[in-house]
């Protein structure tokens, strides 16, 4: 018998779990059977991920958590991608939201959510001030700051 | 930079999953490493010339050092 995975579930759970989450919300305000919908889509979803994340290629391992070194950065670099699609997107769509003259909120709490986990990422991988060795003080956005004479 | 892997690997009969299976990578990588569209690790690195029983430098060279030898 073919042995599970586990890491392999991990995608397919996450996916399951948010359109869960959806089909919940969808339910509050527009019934069980837009909501049994959602879910459905959602497992239909979760099912493709756990397929695709037992393929023997890079999809298949990045999907499946579990690539090596190489398909880590594919996965990063993909990712990348995505986000980038993602800020293009929303700054696209508060754009016409602004001119439709809707509410625009949503957009901007997700462009400065995306913002400050940029700079967050930034900060938590990059190499602290602290660490470095040539004896110059940086301010905490890493800027060099003049040295004091005593 | 430039590598031998394929040369070693091909010299000592092994096919690409053969040796992905022996360093725990994907043939994908070993594919990627061979073609030099990927440059691996150090980590990497020393455990593919540790595998075939070379210095690191033997199979890995920096272009400069391999025009100018030629």
């Amino acid at each position: 018998m073919a042995r599970i995975s586990r890491s392999r579930l991990v995608t397919p759970a996450i996916a399951l779990a948010l359109g869960t989450v959806i089909a919940c919300a969808v339910a509050v305000r527009q019934g069980w059977g837009v909501a049994v919908g959602c879910e459905a889509v959602g497992l239909v979803w979760a099912g493709c991920l756990y397929a695709t994340g037992g393929s023997d290629s890079d999809t298949g391992s990045v999907i499946g958590a579990q690539g090596d070194e190489r398909q880590q950065l594919v996965g990063l670099r993909a990712a990348r991608l995505s986000l980038l699609i993602v800020v293009i997107a929303l700054a696209v769509s508060c754009l016409i939201a602004a001119v439709a003259g809707t509410s625009i909120w949503p957009f901007e709490v997700l462009l400065v959510i995306i913002a400050i986990t940029y700079f967050i990422g930034l900060r938590a991988f990059g190499v602290d001030a602290s660490e470095l060795e040539d004896g110059a003080r940086y301010s905490w956005l890493g800027f060099r700051q003049k040295r004091t004479s005593h | 930079m430039e590598n031998r892997v394929r040369e070693y690997r091909t010299e000592r009969g092994l096919s690409q999953a053969e040796l992905a299976a022996a360093l725990s990578v994907s043939r994908q990588t070993i594919i990627s490493i061979e073609s030099g569209r990927y440059l691996p690790s150090l980590t990497l690195a020393f455990r593919i010339a540790r595998w075939f029983s070379e210095p690191v430098e033997t199979m890995f060279v920096l272009e400069e050092e391999s025009n100018g030898s030629h």
